[in-house]
């Protein structure tokens, strides 16, 4: 049935809505939100120019977006530094996501499209700002010809060329054929604006993709809706490892509106139906047996005993080996010793995990909410055993990603099940059951630390191991040994134990867990030499002794800056955040300040958290300060929310967040026993920004990781436990009895 | 088949139109508005009555839809987030708008219908019964505090 696939290239640049409530069908509909999905080839009357914009006949301009929304704002983001450049009327603007099999047709002239790691911003600026400039000066061009005057006479202003001294103007979409045949400007030719020039770089611009986020208009994976889908649930081996035995698929066949039931892989299977309903149903009363696999008998018991084998073994790799913590050691006057654990951690975005494909004999098309469509299409593609040529992948929005969507686990799935009925789309749907237990996890990890202070109350020696299950720096090292602390002794090593759950950055990555376990260590050091947390960590970022240390792998990197300009900037925020929750201002009994840093690439963050403990087991978040140098902003609100949002997620992992595995499969299943910081525990946010103009970076994690330590070393200052491993509901939070 | 899985026929009225559906009688609401008649601003987060994303209104009343089976509202009126007005014009919209509210927004149907109820039933409610009312629907992008000064924002402009 090629024709149906036809019909949905055609209209590809439609975004599927909802048909009015009536009959209860479902149609497509041109609905002209910013949320449409791209096509390749400009519809009748619009104009495509290089690649990044169309303009249309009313002088509305389409941007292109080629990074994900998963809630961060790219989608803004993303047209406002597309559209400075343009001189375009924001007003008119309009967007829409890049098509990917346009993307691989043209060599990938959209850049990256994975999104992820706060570098959405970062490594799109120059590339939206030079195509920008490019193609106002195409623009800019035609309209020289047509008026017969220079080009530089004339002057690009909200979607129109100027010519001021006759007061002549052209609209952009009166241009936009004859702008179409001019080749593209070298870049080399063209200088951008400076910042100080921008008029919608660093505005607090609204979101594009708000109204349709408050009218239930929006359409997420899960709301895609094609003519003739069926609908598939699936059930996935509990135990990690295990195979599908055997199935019943008789037991259910005849069942209200199911139509097939599809073995996926070795180790799930799936009923499809005319409903997701229908079809959770059937799968429910489906008998089916599982084979155990090899790791029938893991535990979080036996993970951990595991890991601590890893500490006392000889280490993997040594990261850094500055001077010689051998020697220094054991001259030092006073000894510090700690244990650290972070738990796995499940990303749960709130969008359960879903992707709808379509395959024919020779083609196929997947809709998906996902944060590496390029990933998606080619999992597709082998996964089907077809020319990735043949296919398309459509993001559509996500409903949270966290790095969850990095992986394309369910578009293989969605893959094998349609192409069970080839011709008719199918949407696979996870149950939040089926996301808790079978996402790839934040990896644990186990730390321990070894410090020797001399007798003046300064780091003399650090040593830190680390045991984990990946030697890919985002998963394990991350913030571990980039530290640019004055420490004249300083070793950092890994000891990789054999994964057995697969592991998927989340966000804040190692980060989250290095800062955790570095940060928390830093204020036990300062509580044993006697100093206040603020001073002991300012002295420990001096930017005239700061470590000339780089790690050999880290992504995003520095960006070539020296480690002098780099404890320069943490400090400022670090200053900044001090200064602003009035650090110096005494607390009253039972109340505590924890304070942290957290560099990432060139991101520099520094979180203050106060606390008040209740005296019945539990404590209180009174406010949470963050300092944050990420360079530029490009959208404020937008930064500041992510902020606002990264505390809540920091908050979530550090107090509740803990997957545990028993008999070899996850415990936890959905939100009453994997639970989340909820409206009534939301504590005060306040958002400083330090910008040092100069270097790009991000804003969307950094702050995940800073609060929990803050948080953490907030109890301890308030006279309650040292929290070593998280999370904190683990611990029951009394004053020490001093 | 059990009987509770028997299609029956129910009556509703869905956004002030009568719909006659034939389903299950077990079949839950949400799966009825979101697969059956198309009304997908109403999400399914999880299934047990834990995160209201599902938040619709049964004659007036904030329900978690995934765990209103149809037959048990036979009758009833439903409102959804497409229902709340016809124009984006009700005063949470407004404010959700003005407010920068949303970052995925997959939960904020949920949360803009929980706050409906509450302020058609407490026009001025207090920080406390704010926080006591929206605790029961999580935001997994954390947007607590948006939420909060988009409730006292429409409530001052009601």
């Amino acid at each position: 049935m090629p024709d149906l696939i036809e019909s949905y290239s055609i209209s590809r640049r439609d975004v599927l809505v909802a048909a009015a409530l009536g009959g209860g069908a479902v149609a497509f509909g041109y609905c002209g939100s910013a949320l449409a999905l791209a096509d390749a080839v400009a519809p009748t009357g619009d104009t495509e120019l290089y690649n990044w914009v169309v303009i249309a006949a009313d002088n509305s301009v389409t941007l292109r977006i080629a990074q994900m929304e998963m809630g961060q704002g790219a989608i803004t983001a993303m047209a406002q530094l597309l559209a400075e450049e343009l001189e375009a009327d924001w007003a008119g603007i309009r967007t829409e996501f890049i098509s990917i099999a346009t993307h691989r047709r043209r060599n990938k002239v959209y850049g990256r499209t994975r999104t992820a790691a706060s570098l959405g911003v970062k490594l799109s600026e120059q590339l939206l700002r030079t195509a920008g400039a490019q193609i106002r000066m195409m623009l800019v061009t035609a309209a020289a010809a047509r008026f017969g005057v220079p080009a530089v006479e004339l002057v690009a202003r909200d979607s129109a060329i100027h010519h001021p001294t006759t007061g002549r103007k052209l609209l952009y979409a009166e241009l936009a054929g004859d702008a179409a045949r001019v080749p593209p400007p070298d870049p080399a030719t063209l200088r951008l604006k400076a910042p100080q020039d921008w008029k919608l770089v660093g505005k607090p611009l609204a979101r594009l993709d708000v109204p349709a986020k408050t009218d239930g208009s929006a359409i997420y994976g899960i709301d895609v809706s094609l003519p003739g889908m069926k609908h598939a649930a699936i059930a996935m081996s509990p135990v990690v490892g295990g195979k599908l035995a055997s199935h019943d698929a008789e037991a259910v066949l005849a069942q209200p509106g199911v139509h097939a039931v599809v073995p996926v892989g070795e180790d799930a299977i799936a009923v499809i139906a005319d409903d997701w309903w229908q079809a959770r149903t059937a799968l429910d009363a489906m008998p089916i047996e599982w084979r155990g696999g090899a790791y029938a008998s893991l535990s979080s018991e036996t993970i951990l005993a595991d890991l601590r084998m890893g500490l006392q073994a000889e280490p993997d790799i040594v990261l850094r080996d500055d001077g010689d913590v051998g020697e220094a050691m054991p001259k030092a006057a006073n000894h510090l010793e700690a244990e650290y654990f972070v738990p796995y951690l499940d990303h749960a975005p709130l969008e359960p995990m879903n992707a709808t494909a379509l395959v024919t004999d020779d083609r196929f098309e997947v809709w998906v909410p996902t944060q590496v469509p390029e990933t998606a299409l080619s999992v597709a593609a082998e996964t089907l055993g077809m020319d990735p040529n043949s296919g398309e992948v459509h993001p559509t929005l996500m409903g949270g990603g966290f790095g969850r969507r990095q992986s394309s686990d369910f578009v293989r799935q969605a893959a094998q099940i349609a192409k069970a009925i080839p011709g008719t789309a199918v949407k696979l749907l996870w149950s939040r059951e089926d996301t808790t237990r079978h996402g790839p996890l934040r990896p644990v990890a186990l730390s321990r630390f070894r410090a020797a202070l001399d007798r003046k109350g300064t780091v003399a020696a650090w040593s830190h191991r680390i045991a984990a299950h990946s030697t890919s720096p985002v998963d394990s090292t991350y913030g571990a040994d980039s530290l640019l602390y004055a420490v004249p002794n300083m070793r950092v090593e890994l000891a990789v134990r054999e994964p057995v759950i697969q592991a998927a950055p989340m966000r804040g990555v190692a980060f989250a867990m290095n800062c955790f376990v570095t940060q928390s260590f830093v204020d036990e050091l300062a509580v044993t030499a006697g100093a206040d947390a603020y001073a002991f960590q300012r002295a420990l970022l001096d930017p005239a002794k700061a470590a000339d240390y780089v790690p050999p792998s880290v992504f995003p990197d520095f960006d070539g800056l020296t480690p002098d300009v780099r404890a320069a900037r943490l400090r400022a925020v670090l200053d900044e955040a001090a200064d602003k929750a009035g650090w110096s201002e005494p607390l009253a009994a039972g109340r505590g300040r924890g304070i942290a840093v957290n560099e990432e690439g060139t991101s520099y963050f520094a979180a203050v958290v106060e606390v008040t403990l209740d005296g019945a087991g539990w404590f209180k978040i009174d406010r949470v300060i963050v300092a944050a140098d990420p360079g530029f902003l490009v959208n404020p609100d937008m930064a500041t929310a992510q902020v606002e949002g990264s505390v809540a997620f920091g908050l979530t992992s550090a107090i509740y967040g803990e997957i545990t595995v028993r008999d070899g499969a996850v415990v936890q299943s959905n939100f009453d026993d994997y639970r989340m910081l909820r409206l009534d525990e939301m504590p005060d946010v306040e958002v400083h920004w330090v910008l040092n103009r100069e270097v790009w970076g991000g804003v969307g994690e950094p702050a995940t990781a800073a609060v929990i330590p803050a948080l953490t070393n907030a109890i301890a200052n308030a006279g309650g436990p040292r929290i070593r491993s998280l999370p904190i509901m683990n611990h029951r939070i009394e004053r020490r009895v001093l | 088949m059990t009987a509770t899985t028997q299609d029956r026929t129910v009556v509703l009225t869905v956004n002030g139109e009568k719909v006659s559906l034939t389903a299950p009688g077990d079949m839950p609401l949400l799966w009825v508005l979101r697969d059956r008649l198309g009304l997908t601003g109403t999400k399914y987060g999880c299934g047990i009555g834990a995160c209201g994303a599902c938040t619709v209104h049964v004659d007036g009343a904030p329900t978690l839809a995934c765990q209103t089976s149809v037959k048990a509202i036979a009758g009833a009126h439903v409102t959804t987030i497409e229902g709340l007005s016809p124009d984006r014009g009700h005063p949470l919209q407004r404010a959700w708008v003005a407010e920068q509210v949303p970052q995925c927004g997959y939960c904020q149907s949920g949360q803009i219908m929980r706050a409906a109820a509450l302020l058609a039933r407490n026009p001025e409610p207090s920080r406390g019964e704010i926080a006591k009312e929206m605790r029961a629907n999580i935001c997994r992008c954390g947007t607590y505090l948006r939420i909060v000064r988009a409730i006292e924002r429409a409530a001052r402009d009601a």
